[in-house]
């Protein structure tokens, strides 16, 4: 009988481990809607434990494709910068967290005569504010574009 | 034939067949003992918890217990034990690289950490394998001891040509490659540090709507996930960058066609010419490393509140 109960246990066990189904975790909702911009790079910056994504729209995309000395009249730019997090998932991986700013960058008419356009808007109690807006607003549009195979698409 | 006869009889048969099992059970062979041909080099804390957690299957020193060799059990320990030899095989370390070495390490942690393994079948009734939480802490405080620094490059070293191949590659899965990923939406982005790459995960539209609906339990047949692989670079001012572009991964859904690797098929295009890498055979070895990510589908790089 006790080998017979062994059998039962074992065999249940064998099956069991084949049947996992876990809670789902909770998963961080996507705070930042990338309105069909395309992604430009990424940044890591270790010291403050951030990372941010730089997005642009086509003309903006057409000039780094284009290796444009300035960029184009009517580009926009993104910088969603977000909280590095440890991967809950794998032990040796640092994720994007929260979202704690985006600045956006417009590139007006040359015609305009008018300095590239910067705001920035903080979430989740960033209190991130530029020294010199001007001086980021001609910043980010310089930063170097990530090698991504079939560019453009 | 009286009652009682029968009962005798009945007895001595049971008797008989308990015999034969347990002789079965002393003199099966489930596993060989192949020769040490070079144990894992790590610290003596280290080593004992693999040993008690991982060496009955991961090595050639294993030893199994009597319930193990039982007929019908047998079949399956000896079956495991093969699979786990030649997924990892801790007596034959001195075979891997050091790269390989490296990532067994923080996949056998992660492993270990998810609860995948020691699987919870063998940990049921082996109790010595189960690894404490105190356990867990020295082994990843080792881990910290060989995280990988980037250093600073002069200037940028990236090569900036364009490329588009005339025809797509196709992996051995049948998966294609993907360009209009690019107009997939972003997902997560990680930073690794058990190796120097950074990645940047993309969700084609059935996906975003999988993860938004919270829906992934299981992922719904169309749903794509790309990730693209960089080495990190760390310019002058300690900023890092995507630098040398390594390669772009794709996982597929569709619960059917990929049903022997946990309904998700894999796809790796390596190199700026996007070779396709690997084999039918190393989807399996994809499909058993995503199963520590068995909480979210198989999927590692969603970000959660942590």
């Amino acid at each position: 009988m006790r080998v017979i109960i062994l059998f039962t246990v074992l065999l249940t066990g064998i099956s069991s481990c084949t049947s996992h189904k876990a809670a789902l975790p909770a998963i961080r909702p996507f705070a930042f809607n990338d309105s069909g911009m395309q992604v430009i790079t990424t940044i890591i910056n270790e010291k403050s434990g951030e990372v941010a994504m730089l997005y642009g729209n086509p003309a903006a995309m057409a000039g780094h494709f284009n290796q444009l000395a300035t960029p184009q009249p009517g580009a926009q730019y993104k910088l969603v910068t977000y909280r590095e997090q440890a991967n809950q998932f794998w032990f040796g991986s640092d994720i994007n967290g929260e979202l704690l700013r985006v600045e956006t960058v417009d590139m007006p008419p040359v015609t305009s005569g008018k300095a590239p356009a910067y705001s920035l808007q903080n979430y989740n109690g960033d209190q991130y504010t530029p020294a010199d807006a001007g001086e980021r607003a001609t910043f980010i549009p310089t930063i170097d574009r990530a090698w991504y195979p079939c560019d453009p698409h | 034939m009286k009652i009682a006869n029968k009962r005798s009889l009945t007895g001595i048969i049971a008797g008989i067949a308990v015999l034969a099992t347990a002789a079965f059970s002393f003199t099966t062979t489930v596993a060989d003992h192949p020769p040490v041909t070079g144990d894992l080099d790590a610290p003596e804390a280290v080593k004992q918890i693999f040993q008690h957690a991982c060496y009955d299957c991961h090595s050639n020193t294993g030893q199994v217990q009597w319930f193990d060799r039982l007929p019908g059990v047998a079949s399956f320990v000896s079956r495991d034990i093969r699979e786990a030899r030649k997924h990892l095989n801790f007596s034959e370390w001195d075979r891997l690289s050091a790269a390989e070495k490296e990532g067994a390490l923080w996949q056998a942690y992660n492993m270990i950490n998810s609860g995948i393994m020691p699987l919870p079948a063998y940990k049921t009734l082996h109790r010595n394998a189960t690894v404490s939480a105190s356990e867990l802490a020295t082994l990843r405080n080792y881990l910290n001891t060989r995280r990988k620094a980037v250093p600073a490059v002069a200037g940028k070293t990236v090569t900036d040509t364009l490329t588009t191949p005339a025809t797509l590659p196709v992996a051995a899965t049948g998966i294609r490659f993907m360009p209009e990923f690019r107009t997939w939406q972003v997902m997560s982005t990680t930073s690794r540090f058990d190796n120097t790459t950074m990645r940047v995960m993309f969700a084609n539209p059935i996906a975003m709507q999988a993860i938004k609906n919270k829906q992934i339990h299981p992922w719904p047949d169309g749903a794509i996930i790309a990730k693209v692989v960089w080495e990190k670079e760390r310019d002058s001012e300690g900023y890092i960058h995507p630098g040398k572009f390594l390669n772009v991964q794709y996982m597929v859904r569709d619960q059917q066609r990929y049903k022997d690797t946990g309904g998700w098929g894999y796809a790796k295009f390596e190199t700026p010419a996007l070779k396709p890498y690997g084999t039918v055979l190393t989807a399996q070895t994809c499909a058993s490393c995503h199963k520590a990510a068995a909480n979210t589908g198989g999927i590692f790089d969603l970000s959660t509140f942590n």
